[in-house]
């Protein structure tokens, strides 16, 4: 499965939920709040009617209330404008009634406050002069009925019991006249007015557009279920898909444990092909040795032979023999254990020794032209925690790569030098063709030589790093084109110090 | 039987409310605003740099330390076809319309037509002067960005919003201290509900709610049309919006006009106009007192009496 298919499934999911998500939800959120606004709205015109009403009953004695409630309206009616929709027709009857409600509110107010404080004061002067005359008592009561319904009837004998009214002390029966007459003229007007303000259907209006906006808040709430559907089946489909990723991955995990397996199989494999091949490459040095310790042995034995016909004791060719025999002996231990195969523990051993003895049978493999050195900065103390066998096998590769590296005349040196506190480093050094940089970061893989032609098995260095590696070190390269190039490893020592003394 | 008709008459009728409802409402407490944009409006408030002439701001014409008006009967400098008092800025905050006409709905509209009509603002020459200078630039930053007309107004709208009066002795009354008030005052306030004065002045600011024709019982004598001049309509001729009668002992003179010099008069001219009657130099005298107990404080100090 290539990459794309994932990324353009995420993408057009990503786009179809922003556009359900911008479309559905702000939809849902816009009626929601229109409707919360008409509720609001169908309140407020009920706190102003009943405080109309307590207005007109005189158990409200200011107008803020109904200011208040009021400007709630205007408010709420600015909260529905604002909002789109396809009731923008009905609102605008809305705030045609309101603006017609708050315009009869101001001639209330007006009108309201006029007959209340004419009644006050008509109550006030009323009770002054009640002993006077008979006709202020009456005045009272016909102003009571004319209060509790300011009908025609009842305007008429009001109006009658006026014109007998006396002048009364300091003019304030004129004065009760005169606020009478204001009553009888503006309460009238008051009771028109409030009619009008009651019954314009403000709230009436707005009950109904709720309902028809409940419908459409209905099938907005279905539309946002079902988004709510769309999201959850793209939640089960990311599941779905996530539920599959997983089992690849896995597959791809398991497969890849194999494929670990087998390699290292193999590598372990070749690693003692490896050895077995360099073995090869000393058969040729060690049957030179073998040549000479065997033309020594002839020799010797001629001479004892020639001795023991001449009577002489042939004492020292044979003891010669013995030795040289002994020297053969020690030369097959060594091979023997080059070519054993590894797993052998940790043992602590003397680095130098170790490779010293390995340039000892690389060396006269190698081309005339090519002279190696050795150079030890190490103490004679120093010992690591190493495999002897796995470490030669180290320096043989490093220093064939490094002897192939090289045409014609040439020089390697290993170095071993103490490094940090707890580390040395074996550093192989040649002034071959290096390597170019275009290799030098897949050098450590397998089947990366450079050697030209399927020469070797192609494993060394991914071999000499997996024995570093084992003893817990680090090899490193560094190169320079037609300069050389130089191997780092770096080994946890032992115990003892493996710096020099500082020399006086 | 007389006398038991009257009896009914008190028991059935209003106002004898059902629940002792009082006319006068405790001032509500000032509503929360930015401390930064009103200190800023505080500053523009007092700065003549905003008017066209450089000499005029706002304080000039409202002065806080006094009662947040002028004391004169009309600004020195005029303000239309039909000048008019300077109402004070306290509490304008709860006025339902601001102006004598009430024709202003916001303080948003009222501090635009304030720096254009009664200042002159230059906007072009205001901008660049608050822009250059050396501390605007950085009170504006914060609060609105750069220096501009929308800024200037909001900052002195907000800086208003603070200018309220709470702690009046009829605030600590309505809220049932009885000491608050003097005997006298009480009885003041007694007849201020009993002659009616209370039908027009009530409320939390006692009055700015509604609008009322001045000289109900008889011709006031004044060449202004009222709000007329607004609307054109023949009712709103001499309709004014009732004042508030808040801090109203140290905004003399009073009226629309600025004719009335006392609060006696105003009172004595008030009974007569829009009560239809004659008050006693007593009842004025103890309605007078009641006035004063609707003063305030603001910045902890009763108002008019700052330093
Ligand atoms: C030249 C004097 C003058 C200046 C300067 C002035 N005002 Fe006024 N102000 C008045 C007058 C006069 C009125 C009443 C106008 C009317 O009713 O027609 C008024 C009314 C007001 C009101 C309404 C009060 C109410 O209850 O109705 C407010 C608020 C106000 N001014 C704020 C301001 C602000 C803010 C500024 C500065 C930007 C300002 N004024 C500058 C003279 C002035
Ligand atoms: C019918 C309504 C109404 C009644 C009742 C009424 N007033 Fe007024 N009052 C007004 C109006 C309107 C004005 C504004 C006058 C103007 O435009 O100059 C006013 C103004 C005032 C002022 C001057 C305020 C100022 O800042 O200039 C005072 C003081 C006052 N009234 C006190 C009283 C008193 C005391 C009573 C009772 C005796 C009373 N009023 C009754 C409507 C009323």
């Amino acid at each position: 499965m290539t990459s794309f298919r994932p990324t353009f499934l995420l993408l057009s999911m990503l786009i179809l939920l922003t556009a359900m998500y911008r479309y559905t939800a702000l939809e849902v959120r816009h009626a929601v709040r229109f409707a919360s606004a008409l509720t609001a709205l169908r309140l407020h015109d009920a706190e102003l009617n009943r405080d109309l009403l307590l207005l007109r009953g005189g158990d409200l004695l200011h107008y803020d209330s109904i200011n208040h409630a009021i400007g709630q309206i205007r408010s709420d009616l600015s909260t529905l404008t604002a909002l789109p929709g396809e009731l923008a027709p009905q609102v605008e009857t809305l705030k045609r009634m309101a603006r017609y409600k708050a315009a009869q509110l101001e001639r209330f107010k007006s009108t309201h406050a006029l007959v209340r404080n004419s009644f006050a004061y008509f109550l006030h002067l009323q009770e002054a002069l009640t002993d006077e005359a008979p006709v202020f008592p009456a005045l009272g009561a016909a102003m009571l009925q004319f209060m509790r319904r300011p009908d025609p009837r009842h305007q008429r004998s009001l109006s009658d019991l006026l014109d007998t009214l006396p002048a009364g002390k300091n003019g304030r029966g004129t004065h009760l006249e005169a606020h009478t007459r204001l009553i009888l003229q503006r309460l009238p007007e008051l009771e028109e007015i409030l009619a009008n303000l009651l019954t314009t259907p403000l709230g009436i209006t707005a009950t109904r557009i709720a309902s028809v906006h409940e419908s459409h808040l209905d099938t907005l709430q279905k539309r946002a279920d079902r988004f709510r559907l769309a999201l959850y089946l793209t939640a089960i489909l990311l599941l779905a898909y996530l539920f599959h990723a997983l089992r690849r991955l896995q597959r791809a995990h398991r497969r890849l444990g194999e494929e670990m397996r087998q390699r290292l199989d193999t590598e372990r494999q070749l690693l003692q092909a490896r050895k077995m091949e360099a073995m090869g490459t000393f058969a040729s040095g060690i049957a030179h040795d073998f040549n000479n310790l065997l033309g020594s042995i002839r020799g010797y034995g001629v001479l004892a032979r020639e001795q023991l016909e001449n009577g002489q004791s042939p004492y020292h060719a044979l003891s010669r023999i013995e030795a040289i025999v002994g020297r053969g002996h020690e030369l097959i231990q060594r091979l023997l254990q080059f070519a054993r195969p590894g797993g052998d523990d940790l043992t602590p051993l003397a680095p130098a020794a170790v490779i010293e003895e390995a340039l000892g049978f690389l060396t006269p493999t190698l081309p005339e032209a090519i002279q190696v050195s050795f150079l030890n900065r190490l103490n004679d103390r120093c010992r690591i925690a190493a495999r002897a066998g796995e470490l030669q096998q180290v320096i043989v590769n490093l220093v064939r790569n490094a002897a192939e590296a090289i045409e014609g005349e040439g020089k390697i040196t290993v170095t071993l030098e103490p490094a940090g506190s707890d580390t040395i480093l074996i550093r192989v050094h040649d002034s071959g063709r290096g390597i170019p940089p275009s290799r030098i970061e897949r050098i450590f893989e397998p089947f990366a030589s450079g050697k030209p032609g399927g020469l070797g098995t192609g494993l060394g260095l991914a071999i000499v790093q997996r024995i570093v590696r084992d003893h817990g070190g680090r090899i490193g390269v560094e190169s320079e084109p037609d300069r050389g190039t130089e191997f780092i490893i770096e080994l946890p020592k032992g115990l003892k110090s493996c710096r020099r003394p500082k020399k006086p | 039987m007389t006398r038991i008709v009257v009896f009914l008459l008190w028991i059935v009728l209003p106002p004898g409310p059902l629940f002792s409802a009082e006319p006068l409402l405790p001032l509500p407490p000032p509503p929360a605003v930015s401390r930064d944009k009103a200190a800023l409006g505080e500053r523009l408030f007092h700065d003549p740099r905003l008017s066209g002439s450089g000499r005029l701001s706002c304080a000039s014409c409202h002065r806080l330390e006094s009662g947040g008006d002028d004391g004169l009967p009309l600004p020195s400098v005029p303000t239309g076809p039909y000048p008019h008092n300077t109402p004070t800025v306290f509490n304008a905050v709860f006025n339902f319309r601001l102006h004598w006409y009430g024709d202003l709905h916001s303080l948003q509209k009222q501090a635009l037509v304030a720096l254009q009509r009664d200042m002159q603002v230059d906007w072009m020459r205001v901008l660049k002067r608050l822009r250059a200078d050396r501390l605007y630039p950085r009170l504006f930053k914060p609060l609105y960005g750069i220096i501009d007309a929308d800024g200037i107004i909001d900052a002195l709208v907000t800086f208003e919003r603070t200018l309220v009066t709470p702690n009046a002795p009829i605030d600590r009354f309505l809220r049932g201290e009885t000491a608050a008030l003097t005997p006298r005052q009480r009885q003041g306030y007694r007849l201020f509900k009993q002659y009616g004065c209370s039908a027009c002045h009530q409320g939390a600011n006692i009055g700015g709610n509604l609008y009322q024709k001045l000289g109900i019982f008889g011709e006031y004598d004044t060449r202004d049309p009222g709000r007329f001049a607004i609307t054109g309509k023949s009712e709103d001729l001499r309709i004014f919006r009732v004042p508030s009668l808040r801090n109203v002992a140290v905004t003399a003179p009073y009226f629309h006009d600025g004719r009335v010099e006392t609060l006696e008069k105003a009172v004595a001219l008030m009974a007569e106009y829009q009560l239809g009657t004659r008050m006693s130099k007593e009842d004025i005298a103890l309605i007078v007192e009641f006035l004063h107990s609707l003063t305030g404080h603001y910045r902890g100090r009763a108002l008019g009496d700052m330093p």
